[in-house]
């Protein structure tokens, strides 16, 4: 696989945000924290902005298409003078006619005047859209383009800037504008932030981000499922491992999934949280029910609950050694949207309101 | 048989008195250049936080019930652990006091014995197979720290003794790569309690990196040569075993890398005294660990959603080939194996892989990169900094004797630096 590849990939850029932004060593990191060094921490990971009333109903009024409920990747705080960072990954750059302009307006607005309202101690924020280093220059204009549309309808949109991901020789280099450079009063434009890149190895670090997406490569489709369906198995070990016999564990792919994001799941938007619960739903509970329910009574799943019960010390080694093996096989390729124990209350109340860009 | 314990014990100083008895025995044995009676020793064992099913920690009468027969309180902090013994003459089994578990916090507990090493040390294991008990892992760096900061400055004329070892176990046949668990019990009574050769010619030995080195000379020798040696051949890098001379006349306390401490001088009360020194030493080491891989996480917590955890970084001195890579990937997640991790790894390249697993010992879950220069480790905030150890140590006993290692921004060298740093209280 060409590294340049990777660098559109969405998953893959987040991630990769997530690791500048974690503390390592000044040498040998695993990548360049440059975030952590510049003092910048995590607030948010894929957090929905929500604009004060006034400015949420005079979205609502304009006649500009704008997203009242945009969801940065991340963002980023510095305590020592309330500076943050609002980043948004893009695998392409896009036109301001594009269906993606009204997200971006919305991001606009998010990192204006709103920001330190919403997010207080903050007092500034800057947009930063990363993309591929070649298409810096095409989204650079068209966010000026926004820019100046919001700003022709009164409104009060934020200070922006491009960032871009480039493979020069084994090396990933992370590069910015002069806007950022000076919001962050720093003498560099670019730095190497991954070294080491071969074709023969995927150069991602480790997951930190929970998606149900397809990788960006076709020979690695289900990495990011199948990173997810690890870590859920993972929880679901350490979980029984300690479960005593006669008493029922039951958890449903919500209580499963918050378990194992520690919360994180919580904050995703609906329809990556409805995909994500179908994915484990469809592809680790009803995988566990179809293997078992001809040899434990105790093992069952209902209205999208997975029931486990041991009587006998025997039940729960058997069931403990099959989820333990690692020749147990558990598809992690996407689930169809529809699987037959998806209840209506499980998903498509939610499935009914779901807003999502 | 051997008897492990006073008769008609009133207090705790009962014991304290019987073990001073089998300590000045022990002592003159040694001096005599043979033991006649195994020595007392401790182990220093981590109770981990596993909640039971109402929210609440186990009280370490809790876990024990669950070990052994018998146990009786002493006092508040002191209890008799009483177990099923086997004659090694007879091969009867009797039910017996076997040592006795002194609770130094709701984290630590030191559990004394005078049985011999190698029935103690099965014992100590099979305890700690439990997830609520784990030895204390007392790291090469960890141990080298102890000897920078405290042992080197014992005096140059006592005699100090560094036990080096490791153990390239993945650097063999595909067919037999598990360690040589009998060598490993018997490693500590060879050098702890008989100057008896064990040689057995008729062993398979298969060829692969085994270095074992023992050094004993006096303090300052030792300090004019280690680095230079270490310098020259990584292997002693790999320190697994340190004597702690006694401040109080001749003999001393060895410390080996799974908490161990076996007593070499004719004192208990100094005996006990060197556990609490080494336990405080862990304690905070611990709590340095835990800030540097979860820093700030409590009072920040609401505001920040972000991914907690800071990442343990380690990188090998020289690389794996491929094929040891692979023989590790293939083995370091089986059941029998030093490193109790679970997962099932995903091949990125040919030799790099992520694992999204669990830690088998403590069944708490563990992210792991592996590649042929290193390891990098995600442990999710609440678990525990034990592992961080573990890993450490097993990474410098079994793959790569020197390594370099980092616990976010902070050089594990510098978080265990901490050991040079609580004060002596004798």
């Amino acid at each position: 696989m060409k590294p340049e590849t990777l660098l559109k990939d969405p998953v893959f850029q987040l991630n990769l945000l997530l690791w500048m932004a974690m503390e390592q060593p000044d040498k040998d990191y695993r990548v360049r924290p440059l975030f952590y060094r510049w003092g910048f921490r995590l607030m948010y990971i894929e957090q929905p902005f929500s604009f004060p009333p006034p400015l949420a109903a005079a979205i609502k009024d304009s006649e500009l298409k704008i997203h009242s409920n945009p969801e940065p990747e991340m963002i980023l705080g510095r305590d020592k003078d309330q500076k943050a960072l609002y980043f948004e990954a893009k695998g392409d750059s896009f036109s301001s006619g594009s269906s993606n302009a009204s997200q971006a307006c919305g991001h606009l607005l998010a990192v204006g005047p709103a920001f330190s309202e919403v997010l207080k101690p903050r007092e500034q924020c800057l947009l930063c859209y990363v993309l591929p280093a070649e298409k810096r220059d095409k989204m650079a204009e068209c966010l000026s383009e926004l820019t100046a549309t919001l700003i022709e309808e009164k409104m009060k949109p934020g200070p922006h800037s491009i960032h871009g991901l480039a493979v020069r020789g084994t090396d990933i280099v992370y590069s910015w504008d002069q806007c950022f450079q000076s919001y962050l009063d720093i003498p560099e434009l670019e730095s190497v932030v991954l070294s080491d890149v071969t074709e023969d190895t995927n150069p991602s670090p480790l997951i930190l981000v929970f998606s149900d997406e397809d990788h960006h490569d076709p020979t690695m489709k289900d990495y990011y499922r199948e990173v997810v369906i690890n870590q859920i198995r993972a929880t679901l070990l350490c979980e029984l491992k300690n479960h005593p016999l006669s008493e029922t564990y039951f958890t449903t792919p919500e209580d499963i999934l918050m378990k194992t994001t520690h919360g994180r799941f919580g904050y995703l938007g609906h329809k990556r949280q409805i995909a994500m619960r179908r994915l484990v739903l469809s592809n680790v509970f009803k995988r566990i029910e179809d293997h078992w329910k001809d040899k434990q009574q105790g093992i069952s799943l209902d209205a999208g609950k997975l029931y486990i019960k041991w009587v006998l010390s025997g039940e729960r080694d058997a069931f403990l050694d099959w989820l333990e093996d690692r020749r147990t096989k558990f598809e992690a390729s996407k689930p169809l949207a529809e699987t037959p124990d998806a209840t209506p209350d499980m998903f498509d109340s939610i499935d009914a309101q779901t807003q999502e860009d | 048989m051997q008897t492990l314990s006073p008769p008609h014990i009133q207090d705790r100083f009962d014991v304290y008195r019987f073990y001073n008895g089998l300590s000045v025995e022990g002592k003159e044995g040694l001096d005599k250049r043979r033991t006649r009676i195994p020595l007392v020793k401790s182990f220093l064992l981590e109770h981990i936080d596993n909640k039971r099913n109402d929210g609440r920690q186990k009280t370490p009468e809790e876990i024990f019930r669950t070990l052994v027969p018998e146990i009786r309180r002493i006092d508040d902090t002191f209890t008799e652990i009483r177990d099923d013994v086997k004659d090694t003459e007879s091969k009867t089994i009797s039910r017996q006091t076997t040592g006795f578990l002194e609770v130094l916090d709701n984290r630590f507990f030191a559990y004394y014995t005078c049985e011999a090493s190698i029935p103690a040390k099965r014992r100590v294991g099979r305890w700690v197979q439990s997830p609520d008990l784990d030895h204390t892992w007392f790291s090469s760096p960890l141990l080298q720290a102890l000897w920078n900061g405290d042992v080197s400055k014992r005096g140059d004329d006592r005699f100090g003794k560094l036990i080096f070892s490791h153990e390239s176990i993945f650097d063999m046949p595909d067919d037999s790569a598990t360690n040589d668990s009998e060598d490993e019990d018997s490693e500590e009574t060879n050098t702890e309690e008989s100057d008896e050769e064990n040689h057995n010619e008729e062993k398979v030995e298969f060829e692969r990196r085994k270095a074992r080195f023992e050094m004993k000379d006096r303090v300052g020798k030792i300090k004019q040569s280690l680095q230079t040696l270490q310098e020259n051949y990584a292997p002693l890098y790999a320190l697994y075993g340190l004597r702690l001379p006694s401040f109080s006349g001749r003999g001393g306390h060895d410390l080996w890398q799974n908490g161990q401490i076996t007593n070499r001088t004719d004192c208990f009360e100094a005996h006990r005294n060197t556990v609490n020194y080494l336990y405080k030493i862990y304690k905070a080491i611990l709590d340095n660990t835990e800030e540097a891989a979860w820093p700030g996480t409590q009072s920040k917590q609401a505001f920040h959603m972000g991914t907690r955890g800071a990442p343990l970084i380690m990188k090998f001195d020289e690389p794996l080939s491929e094929a040891i890579f692979n023989r590790w990937v293939q083995r370091a997640f089986q059941k029998k194996n030093p490193f109790k991790l679970w997962g099932v790894p995903i091949s990125l390249g040919r030799t790099k892989v992520h694992v999204y697993g669990a830690d088998r010992h403590l069944w708490q879950p563990i992210n792991l990169e592996i590649t042929a220069s290193g390891m990098v480790a995600i442990l999710p905030q609440g678990t525990c900094g034990n592992t961080i150890h573990r890993l450490v140590a097993n990474v410098q006993h079994y793959v790569s004797p020197k390594i370099e290692a980092w616990v976010g921004g902070t050089p594990y060298t510098e978080i265990v630096k901490q050991a040079s740093e609580v004060p002596y209280e004798a």
